[in-house]
């Protein structure tokens, strides 16, 4: 064969090769290229086994002369054999003589080939199979078809590469569709949101995003990341997902469901590693118990604090620590507050440090309804670039108590020096029967609201009230564009007052602020039972009795200056009762807080107590009050039932 | 209910305003107007505001204290709270000013 012939063959190929490159798929593509492979170099047998990924075989995937090879699935290990040398080494190989010494293959020398050329399929370092051509006669393949060969193996080796990208591809879109729950759960009360971005080429990571209801009720919401790309990291996030999933059947704990997941991907998904955050909580969803197998926290925003990264403990990431001890921690979440789970492709930049990204998406979280702050979000950390790394966000919001009401009674005030006052006055007729301290109460937040909405709105605003057992809800929506700021003001501060004590005072507030439209609403919510004597201040004691020298004192609520007094007179009352030597029983179990005052009473009665021979013990001290007193150093002085 | 604005004057050299009603965003004007007018006007060193009979505070009302407070301070009288309702006591120390002004015993 002279150099013009060649030059034309190759020519011929090349043509052929470019053209259809362009039309045809991969496996068409391989099939075209053997056919003329096998005419220019005069072969019998053409075959191309690729590399399967996370595997060390090559399999056959098409083949001319040599179809029975693709029909029996042959797999060829890497680093054995003719193939599995190319592969291992990287480099072509040329055989004149093929026998079971040379070729793994039992196919080949059973065909009675004579000689072999094969080289590797190579896009960059990654290996991806090797093509290789045989002949039946005893005639030796030379250099210039070994570079032929070459040519053909770079074209193939860009139709597999696009083959597997566009395979990628549509697995990223069915994961979408697939993997990734079709719709969140449907729950009274939570309100949710989610996103999952694809990196811009579309290659699948490893994140996902969950949430579903146990069969206990318990409502799960779950981000994870497994290590990695490409559809092997996708196919092991399916599985860690479902297993999750499963183990949450149990019943228990997301720390324990962690580890069992945790068990089971050091069992079978050796080399794996996964960072997962994991969270569940039951109606009305105002605790949530959160475990971190080494994923960024979550962060959490309640209505008058900003947002904040949950305060809980990062163990290690599953797959790391064979047999490792898992810890949850349960948080608090508040009506109105906001839950966001995320993966670490959403502050993750190449050119920044972490916790720069970290503050950049604290302060991207408000409020806003989950849809909302999921845009946000991505606006403010991704921006119209694409991401590096695919994201997975899941945002949840417990309603406002504001929210829920259609049925509340609602009147709109003119932006008037009067229109505190009607406010007040129309939102007590609403409220109907109160305790006096409620009516207070409920008259001096809703006058610091509305004159909020008069002097710094200066629109037409209104105000819904609701009664709704023992709780009063209460919003106040103006339609003007002035934010909300809470900060402590100066002694000689004239202004700035109104929002510190709706926070005192409220049982429960909070700031709806839409930012797609003008306007916000202010709610806040009151304990306030219409029973007398008041249970929320002035206190709480509810002296129960069975035993006059045993009397019983069991406040509710919160301990707290405000109610601090009435509590120790209730104190006193019942052990001026029960002459010397009572021992007055403090039973804790119901009380939601108690500060430094309500310490000062339990240690003032206990005093009095003593000094008339007898002692104040407690009773169902709550964990936070224990702790309360083990760090005041009270511990000791008590006697506990 | 509207606010009334007693003004009355006690020896040696005290101007008494004794507040009843409601002290809040309608009525902190009227406050200010006769507080400063005191100020202004009346010799005495001590400014005492008798709030036993209100019926009614917010942190408008509490704003308008403080700013007579200011005020009196920046013409070297003495401010002076007397007798505040268990309503405006609680608004005082809820809203952290109840070591703020000097009380009448």
């Amino acid at each position: 064969m002279d150099g013009r012939d060649l030059a034309a063959r190759l020519e011929n190929f090349l043509a052929v090769a470019d053209t259809r490159l362009t039309r045809l798929g991969a496996e068409d593509l391989a099939d075209e290229v053997l056919d003329r492979l096998r005419e220019i170099l005069d072969a019998d047998t053409a075959a191309v086994l690729l590399h399967q990924e996370g595997t060390d075989h090559l399999v056959a995937r098409a083949a001319r002369g040599l179809e029975e090879e693709v029909r029996q699935g042959v797999r060829v290990p890497i680093g054995s054999g003719f193939a599995g040398n190319i592969a291992d080494t990287r480099r072509p190989v040329r055989l004149d003589r093929v026998d079971p010494s040379t070729v793994t293959n039992r196919v080949l020398w059973e065909k009675g080939i004579q000689r072999m050329l094969g080289v590797p399929l190579l896009r960059g370092d990654d290996l991806l199979g090797v093509l290789h051509v045989g002949r039946l006669a005893p005639r030796d393949f030379d250099a210039e078809d070994e570079a032929l060969l070459q040519l053909a193996a770079e074209r193939v080796s860009s139709a597999v590469q696009n083959q597997r990208y566009a395979v990628e591809s549509a697995a990223a879109d069915l994961l979408e569709r697939g993997l990734l729950p079709p719709r969140l759960p449907a729950v009274d009360g939570i309100e949710f949101a989610s996103r999952y971005v694809p990196t811009e080429n579309r290659t699948i990571g490893g994140d996902w995003y969950d949430a579903f209801v146990g069969p206990d009720g318990a409502l799960w919401v779950v981000t994870g990341d497994v290590a990695g790309h490409g559809l092997r990291a996708a196919v092991v996030m399916g599985r860690v997902k479902s297993a999750l999933r499963a183990y949450a059947l149990l019943g228990d704990g997301p720390a324990r469901v962690l580890e069992l997941t945790d068990r089971k991907v050091v069992h079978f998904e050796m080399g794996a590693m996964i960072t997962v955050v994991c969270a569940r909580s039951v109606a009305p969803f105002e605790q949530w118990t959160i475990s971190s197998a080494g994923h960024l926290p979550p962060v959490s925003a309640d209505p008058g604090h900003p947002a904040e990264f949950a305060d809980i403990h990062t163990d290690p990431p599953l797959g790391a620590q064979p047999g490792c001890h898992r810890s949850e921690v349960t948080v608090p979440l508040a009506a109105g507050g906001l839950l966001v789970l995320y993966t670490d492709g959403l502050i993750e930049r190449r050119d920044e440090a972490l916790a720069t990204g970290l503050a950049r998406l604290r302060s991207a979280v408000s409020l806003a309804h989950p849809d909302t702050t999921c845009r946000l979000m991505m606006r403010e950390l991704v921006g119209s670039g694409s991401p590096v790394d695919d994201i997975a966000i899941l945002a949840l919001r417990r309603a406002g108590p504001a929210d829920a009401d259609p049925a509340s009674c609602a009147r709109t005030f003119e932006p008037q020096p009067h229109a505190p006052r009607d406010a007040r006055r129309f939102a007590l007729d609403a409220a109907g029967q109160l305790a006096t301290s409620a009516r207070h109460k409920l008259e001096l937040l809703v006058s610091e609201l509305a004159t909020n909405a008069v002097t710094h709105a200066g629109t037409p605003f209104e105000v819904a009230v609701r009664r709704s057992g023992c709780t009063v809800l209460v919003k106040v929506s103006d339609n003007g564009d002035s934010g909300i700021t809470l900060h402590q003001p100066e002694p000689t501060d004239v202004h700035g007052r109104g929002l510190p004590i709706v926070a005192a005072l409220a049982g429960d507030w909070g700031v709806i602020d839409s930012r797609a439209t003008p306007g916000k609403t202010v709610w806040f919510s009151l304990d306030a039972p219409d029973d007398s004597p008041a249970r929320y201040p002035p206190t709480q004691g509810t002296a129960m009795s069975t035993d006059p020298d045993r009397p019983i004192l069991r406040p509710e609520g919160d301990v707290d200056m405000l109610t601090a007094e009435s509590l120790q007179a209730q104190g006193e009352r019942l052990l001026a009762a029960g002459g010397a030597g009572t021992c007055l029983v403090v039973d804790l179990g119901a009380v939601a807080f108690l500060d430094s005052a309500g310490l000062n009473t339990l240690v003032r009665l206990r005093l009095d107590a003593i000094e008339a021979g007898g002692d104040v013990v407690l009773r169902n001290v709550p964990e936070r009050i224990a702790t309360l007193l083990q760090v005041t150093g009270l511990s000791e002085l008590f006697t506990r039932q | 209910m509207e606010l009334s604005i007693e003004v009355s004057q006690e020896p040696p050299d005290t101007v008494v305003l004794t507040l009843t009603g409601s002290v809040d965003l309608v009525s902190k004007q009227e406050l200010l107007r006769i507080g400063q007018r005191e100020l202004a006007n009346n010799s005495s060193s001590r400014l005492v505001v008798d709030l036993a009979g209100v019926a009614f505070m917010d942190s408008t009302g509490l704003g308008a204290l403080v700013m007579l407070s200011n005020d009196a301070d920046a013409a070297g009288v003495k401010f002076v709270l007397r007798r505040p309702s268990p309503l405006t006591d609680r608004l005082l120390s809820v809203s952290g000013m109840s070591e703020v002004f000097d009380r009448e015993p």
